[in-house]
């Protein structure tokens, strides 16, 4: 509660988009992205937000993706913090 | 009761707009005082809107068994009354300015939370219209603002915050719990589910669903109403965000087929209808934000718009998550994952 800004930290598992936002490389394939990637370079720049690459296996926004099988679908509920309160 | 629908805007009333605190909000604070280890409290104020003071000129007539002369005068208010378009305005003005007087200082970002700190002691406050709730690691602070309140208003206090907007809080020595399985169970009831099987997922493994299932159309307003409930549900069960989101796209049109949908989501409920979200008391951990980002590439096989997920924590307490349906096209997954890069950035802000 801005007693000093934190650096946000943030995790994806697509590695060319987290090269693009890092280098100001101009290639032919990432021409049709539109100057709102200027947006986020700052970001990154100003040391506002890092962004960093995380494992499928790690990626816990699966859950919010895709319907996941059972042992999966188990295993990120939990990392969520999601659990048993009460019997009902 | 003042009769608000008789004002006229530009006339009896300017702005009438009075910020309220979002679920994100309560969340973190909940999530901060829980990995500190701090006591949540919770205060009401009674007949809130009455304190207002209004800043236009309005008049009443005399209500009935308290006229004075012969009846034909009016009266000029000098607070609001409930009814009173401005009232919402008016109290959450009367209650800022006597916050600051108290030496609170306003987040720029969450005009609804409040904090107080000094070399001895530091204290959060958030507002949600005339419910406030006080949050700090000394209990003493908490106690000694609500003296400071009690002077100021007429309060009720509540202590321990347990119930907010309909969550279920538990706060013990080991964090903060929030559930809303009394909820869940009557959102069963109205379904006549509850004594369903139930189910392990809410969701069949990579199922598609599609706008035209030749099927019998079911009843359009029991299914909204249903999805209605099950989205303020999503609100404490963000394992159950990504089927609701599935079946919400199917409103305007249900089918026998997106029905059967939502009954497996209320039968994964009925398994399920005690669970909540934790957040653990750690004071070693500082509260850094994390966020994790992800996208479906185009999985929507009617219209190709991709689903973007994204989910933060603080510390170790999730405290935020969205996902959405991408309106553009996109032809290069790339292209797409800068999109989410930037939503986060505007989230982080």
């Amino acid at each position: 509660m801005g007693t000093k800004e934190m650096r946000v930290r943030l995790l994806m598992d697509n590695m060319s988009a987290i090269a693009l936002s890092k280098n100001h490389v101009h290639h032919e394939r990432s021409k049709h992205i539109d100057t709102r990637i200027h947006f986020l370079r700052e970001c990154i720049e100003d040391g506002k937000v890092e962004v960093d690459h995380v494992g499928t296996a790690e990626q816990l926004v699966d859950i919010f993706t895709k319907a996941l099988g059972r042992v999966r679908f188990l295993e990120l509920r939990g990392k969520l913090g999601i659990v048993k309160l009460q019997q009902v | 009761m003042a009769k608000g629908y008789a004002q006229q805007q530009g006339v009896d009333f300017e702005e009438v707009f009075a910020p309220v605190a979002r679920i994100e909000t309560v969340r973190v604070m909940l999530a901060l005082a829980a990995q500190g280890g701090w006591q949540v409290h919770h205060m009401d104020v009674k007949s809130a809107f009455l304190n207002g003071d209004l800043t236009e000129t309005a008049f009443v007539k005399q209500p009935l068994g308290f006229t004075i002369g012969k009846g034909d005068k009016v009266l000029k208010l000098r607070k609001a009354l409930y009814g009173l378009r401005q009232a919402p305005r008016a109290w959450n003005a009367k209650l800022d300015k006597e916050l600051m007087a108290l030496g609170f200082v306003k987040s720029k970002l969450e005009h609804t939370v409040y904090r107080r700190s000094n070399k001895r002691s530091f204290l959060l406050v958030g507002v949600y219209v005339d419910d406030v709730i006080i949050s700090g690691p000394d209990v003493s602070d908490i106690e000694q603002f609500k003296q400071e309140m009690r002077k100021k208003f007429s309060m009720s206090d509540l202590g321990l915050l347990s119930y907010y907007l309909g969550i279920e809080v538990r706060q013990g020595s080991d964090g903060i719990t929030l559930c809303q399985s009394s909820y869940a169970m009557k959102i069963l009831e109205a379904a006549g589910m509850q004594n369903c099987n139930a189910t392990a997922t809410p969701m069949e493994a990579r199922l598609k669903l599609s706008k035209k299932m030749e099927d019998e159309v079911v009843n359009p307003t029991a299914y909204r109403s249903i999805i209605g409930s099950l989205r303020y549900l999503v609100n404490t069960r963000p394992d159950l965000a990504y089927a609701v989101g599935v079946v919400s796209r199917f409103m305007e049109a249900p089918s026998k087929a997106h029905w059967g949908v939502v009954k497996h989501i209320l039968r994964y409920l009925r398994g399920t209808a005690g669970y909540g979200c934790k957040y653990e008391t750690n004071t070693e951990l500082k509260p850094i934000l994390l966020g994790y980002s992800d996208s479906d590439f185009a999985g929507d096989i009617e219209d190709r718009k991709s689903t973007t997920g994204m989910v933060y924590f603080l510390g170790n307490s999730m405290v935020t998550w969205d996902l959405k349906s991408r309106k553009l096209l996109l032809c290069r997954p790339v292209r797409l994952s800068m999109l989410q890069q930037q939503q986060h950035a505007k989230v982080c802000g």
